[in-house]
């Protein structure tokens, strides 16, 4: 008698294929992604810095961007003006105006080191803006170019002190120790593109 | 003797179609010596305009009467690019579409001018921030820097400037020109803060159709509490918009900015609802390229800001 077995007509084995190919597809694409991506380092502040985007006031960001606009102002005199020059060719925040109440009501006061010139705006309103210090360096050697410990010094630097019920102490110095010693934050700002260019 | 003369002549024929030849050259490279910048979005044509003067040509990559948030890149626009020598961007996510255009373009390394490099940007509100969550969160920023004075100072100074070294022969003119044209936009701010000098200080909450106004209000001390639009100029649908309003409500908003340039008939709904006061900014990204177009538009918004805390004070 011959037996022949007769397997029931059905897909499964073309099935358990297709699942297969659909498998290794599918970590292959895994694979792809995990081995592709990067990550994009933020870069870290330093304890005595303060990101402009994220951790000031809206008073604060307004009053920062009109310093960095000031500073270009600034630099093309021909001698460093003062406060009552500043505000009277309409410079924000110098100029006193409407929006001056609005964003703390700074005090302006200016103060001259060898190298250095500072714009010190004392606030009158901390729960709206801390005081802020528009710090511009002109270096008249090579050594006045670093910091301390090594590092480039920015010609232009604002920073920020948050007085909480404090009183903002006008700084004695005008060099980057001094500042981190009196408790005032270098305010830094990070530049990026735009999310689908790089 | 015959022969000497047509020599003569035919030397003089010769001579004066060269000199001929030679002027035509001189002045083709005469034109071709001005600069030829490209720029993406109507208020950077101003800028440029203004710093540049009759000194180089300024060359709009898309044509006027496209929205640049809609913008898709068209081969005979791409086409521009391949005789420029540098573009000024946006670059923070405005006109995206510009690297696309550059790549594709016969001229892939041209120049580029970050106009922003140097502006402190603010983070996206509304959906253009949740898009950022994640990895990215707060990466996402607001591109809208042109629709302030003090972020439209900035970026005149930074492409005078590298307008300035790439131009040398034209630096002087350029920075004599961007002072003065940021000194007219400086005073634009001043006459609109005067105007304020007599009106307290008022607790007014502001919300905006589109997420656009933060840098323009940020100007007079005032924060943007909410922005309705999940993108621009895509409708909220009709769930996103009554949260919206509940959240008005919530916060007291009492002012809304909309945008006169692309109205949108929902406006009025919340309008009705909230009874809060609308005002309309323009967003500077409509209709022709003119030189003055900046200006003109950065004044019609001050004045609307102006008329809209005036009005809230009372």
């Amino acid at each position: 008698m011959t037996v022949q077995a007769i397997r029931p007509a059905g897909a499964g084995h073309e099935t358990v294929a297709v699942l297969g190919v659909c498998a290794l597809i599918f970590l292959l694409a895994i694979t792809t992604v995990i081995l592709r991506t990067t990550s994009v380092s933020a870069p870290e502040l330093a304890a005595n810095q303060i990101d402009a985007r994220h951790g000031l006031t809206a008073a604060e960001q307004g009053i920062y961007a009109d310093l960095l606009v000031a500073a270009d102002e600034i630099a093309f005199a021909d001698t460093t003006p003062d406060i009552e020059t500043l505000a009277s060719q309409m410079i924000p925040p110098f100029a006193t105006d409407a929006s001056t109440a609005r964003r703390g009501s700074h005090e302006w006061r200016m103060q001259q080191a060898s190298a250095a010139v500072g714009y010190i705006g004392i606030t009158h309103d901390p729960d709206t803006a801390g005081s802020v210090l528009l710090l511009m360096t002109r270096p008249s050697t090579s050594d006045d170019a670093f910091d301390g410990h090594g590092h480039a010094t920015e010609p232009v630097q604002v920073w920020l002190y948050q007085p909480g019920q404090k009183q903002t102490p006008v700084p004695s110095m005008l060099d980057h120790d001094s500042l981190v010693r009196d408790g005032w934050k270098q305010i830094v700002s990070q530049f990026d593109a735009g999310a689908t260019r790089h | 003797m015959m022969l000497f003369s047509l020599s003569v002549s035919s030397g003089r024929i010769r001579a004066f179609i060269l000199a001929g030849a030679l002027a035509l050259l001189g002045m083709s490279s005469v034109a071709h010596a001005k600069m030829r910048i490209g720029i993406t979005l109507h208020p950077y044509y101003s800028y440029v305009a203004n710093i540049v003067g009759d000194k180089a040509d300024v060359v709009p990559l898309i044509p006027a009467g496209f929205n640049p948030h809609a913008y898709e890149p068209r081969a005979e626009d791409i086409k521009r690019i391949n005789d420029l020598d540098v573009i000024v961007v946006n670059g923070i996510g405005h006109d995206d579409f510009a690297d696309r255009m550059i790549q594709s373009s016969d001229n892939p390394k041209v120049a580029i001018i970050e106009a922003n490099e140097n502006v402190p940007l603010l983070a996206a509100t509304g959906s253009a921030a949740r898009a950022g969550s994640g990895a990215s969160s707060g990466k996402i920023v607001n591109p809208h820097t042109f629709l302030s004075v003090t972020g439209s100072i900035a970026q005149v100074n930074t492409i005078a400037r590298e307008l300035a070294k790439m131009d040398p022969d034209n630096a002087d003119a350029y920075r004599k020109n961007a002072r003065e044209y940021t000194r007219k936009l400086r005073t634009l701010r001043a006459r609109a803060l005067k105007q304020l000098a007599d009106v307290p200080a008022g607790a007014m909450r502001v919300a905006t159709i589109h997420g656009a106004y933060d840098y323009l209000l940020r100007e007079f001390g005032l924060e943007v509490t909410a922005v309705v639009e999940p993108a621009h100029g895509i409708e909220p649908s009709p769930a996103q918009l009554k949260g919206t309003i509940d959240q008005m409500k919530k916060l007291d908003v009492n002012v809304i900015f909309s945008e006169m340039d692309f109205p949108s008939t929902y406006v009025d709904t919340i309008r009705k609802e909230t009874g809060v006061r609308l005002y309309a900014l323009t967003h500077i990204s409509y209709g022709d390229y003119l030189p003055g177009k900046l200006e003109t538009e950065t004044a019609k918004n001050l004045d609307t800001v102006v008329r809209a805390i005036q009005e809230s004070g009372r």
